[in-house]
């Protein structure tokens, strides 16, 4: 039974180890002493200097920067789920990160091309496809594919760490989707997909998460 | 009382030049644009040199309007449109109209004008026919090119040297316009003197360097890491001034319009190109990537709000289909376009002209 409970003592003692930021972890770890077991008095430094504190495991440090850079962002939740969600992550850096997030709104602006042609075909049944509605929609997924392109652009600017102009091309992305809805307001009011609206949220959202990691990064070099 | 030294003396009257400047005959081309022009209109050096360049764009329409070919793809469904239009279908054609115009990077606010205005003409029966409404929507552009646009010519003061600072996004094509601007200049036997201000990037200074040498330019470049922008610039308007250069083309650290600090530097760089020289800068160009579309609209505000932008550099705009974001940046600050990057070429960046983008991208 007592060695269950040290069992469990010792899950939970990672488990928070893991949650701890690595700079804690490295300012808290002192080299092991053979004395410490025995209780007795620490015994004087060597004449070397201590060898470095043992690295947390990668993926305790991989948890630990995604969060670290998440913290940095406007959307924590969105940030740490969709960075998490791409195994790379685990041994990526903040540019890499940063990558990894740029990728994530540049699929979401594919599916949202993807949406747009298909309610345009009549794939979904929320919205009444006329001859103007299918115009909109065609419009809308051309919207899409042009904000798909600027994070692809983005993503060759991250690569050749120009971080300014990733910065531009996210911003870029995060716009284009908007002209979609305006037309709907203005020639089919009332009448904009709820596929669509979810779309160019969440769009907004990750591109808003992609230019606070690059904003870090841009920051870092200047 | 002689001319201050560093006032440009008017070019001496070509004999028989002026009368026949205005119909710009082939003995007056041989004696030299830039004397023909002097004569005929007393005007001064640089007023004359932004004139001609600004000339020379007309020969260049071939360029033009083989740099703008994704637009005018992209806008082609506007003839289908009105081909066949007739007035029961107003409404649908010019809903289509919105949505091509929107394609092409018009903005919502510029698209929904220019509609709204056609809808009226129609419903007023001043527009009858498919090509009076394209006739109409060209006229419309054009006249917001050049009323809220103004004077797409460089204005470059009467002093030596002119000074041009060129500011914008590092991978906008800063580096490259100024290289460009500079070969534009040279082939006018214009004196240049090129300025390495962008100190935070080796690679800008080397890339300066290639351009100076293609150009037959002079530079200026401080190779200390830790050498200021400010303190560049000035050293290179002094120089300018030491040693009769006509024009001074200043690079600048490139930056986004969100960095603040890096922001306030440019600031300093105008303060300090103003104390070298007053009056200095002539002229602040913007360097704009078209292939970013609107989202350049976001740039130029702030840009122009920190260091009071005069013209804007439009590039790449030969790679993309959004050639509407010209009229839409003209429209929303009212600053004109100056020059547009329609390829590769050292010949490629063009001065801008409102009459012949129209005819480009609607033939």
């Amino acid at each position: 039974m007592a060695a269950t409970t040290n069992t469990r003592k010792v899950a939970l003692v990672l488990t928070l180890l893991a949650l701890l930021p690595p700079s804690i972890i490295g300012a808290r770890t002192r080299p092991s002493s053979p004395h410490h077991s025995q209780g007795h008095k620490r015994s004087p430094p060597p004449a070397s200097p201590p060898p470095p504190p043992p690295a947390p495991t990668a993926p305790a440090a991989a948890a630990g920067l995604v969060r670290a850079t998440c913290n940095s962002t406007a959307y924590y939740d969105l940030c740490v789920s969709t960075l998490g969600a791409d195994p790379s992550s685990a041994t990526a850096d903040v540019r890499g990160l940063s990558s990894i997030a740029v990728s994530a709104a540049a699929v979401n602006a594919s599916g949202g091309a993807a949406t747009a042609v298909a309610l345009a075909t009549g794939g979904n049944t929320t919205t009444t496809v006329d001859g103007t509605t299918q115009a909109l929609l065609r419009t809308c997924a051309t919207k899409y594919g042009e904000a798909r392109d600027a994070l692809s652009a983005a993503r060759d600017s991250i690569a050749q760490e120009n971080y300014d102009y990733a910065s531009v091309h996210v911003s870029a992305a995060a716009e284009y989707p908007q002209v979609c809805r305006v037309l709907f307001q203005r020639q089919r009011p009332g009448d904009y997909p709820p596929e669509l609206a979810a779309r160019e949220e969440t769009l907004r959202q990750l591109c808003t998460v992609a230019l606070d990691i690059i904003t870090l990064l841009s920051n870092n070099t200047n | 009382m002689a001319a201050p030294s560093h006032v440009l003396p008017f070019l001496s009257p070509a004999s028989g030049c002026a009368a026949r400047a205005s119909s710009r005959s082939h003995s007056c081309r041989r004696a030299g644009l830039l004397r023909c022009s002097a004569a005929a209109g007393q005007a001064g050096f640089f007023t004359r040199l932004g004139r001609l360049i600004k000339e020379k764009a007309k020969s260049d329409v071939e360029k033009l309007f083989s740099g703008f070919s994704k637009t005018r793809e992209n806008l082609s469904v506007v003839d289908e449109l009105l081909t066949y239009w007739n007035l029961a279908d107003t409404d649908r054609v010019l809903d289509d109209l919105e949505e091509a115009l929107l394609v092409s990077d018009f903005g919502p606010k510029i698209s929904f004008r220019i509609v709204d205005t056609l809808r009226e003409e129609i419903r007023d029966g001043k527009l009858k026919s498919g090509a009076e409404i394209k006739a109409a929507l060209k006229r419309c552009i054009l006249e917001l090119l050049t009323s809220k646009g103004g004077n797409s010519e460089l204005n470059l003061g009467f002093r030596k040297p002119a000074v041009i600072m060129i500011v914008g996004v590092n991978g906008g094509g800063k580096t490259t316009s100024l290289g460009k601007l500079a070969y534009r200049f040279k082939n006018e036997g214009v004196k240049v003197l090129m300025a390495a201000g962008d100190t935070f990037r080796a690679a800008a200074r080397d890339q300066l360097e290639v351009w100076a040498e293609r150009t037959g330019s002079e530079i200026v470049i401080d190779n200390d890491k830790k050498a200021q922008p400010p303190a560049v610039l000035s050293q290179a308007v002094k120089r300018g001034k030491r040693e009769g250069f006509d024009v001074v083309l200043c690079d600048t650290s490139g930056r986004l319009h969100t960095n603040y600090g890096l922001m306030e530097e440019l600031v300093s760089c105008k303060k300090v190109l103003a104390k070298a020289l007053p009056g200095a800068p002539n002229e602040i160009l913007l360097v704009l990537d078209g292939t970013t579309g609107l989202n350049m609209l976001q740039q130029a505000r702030e840009f122009n709000d920190v260091v009071g932008v005069t013209g804007f550099i439009l590039t790449k705009l030969d790679g993309t289909a959004r050639g509407g974001c010209v009229v839409s940046v003209v429209d929303e600050l009212g600053i004109p376009v100056k020059f547009i990057g329609v390829g590769e070429g050292m010949e490629d960046l063009q001065p801008f002209d409102a009459e012949a983008f129209v005819e480009a991208i609607f033939p």
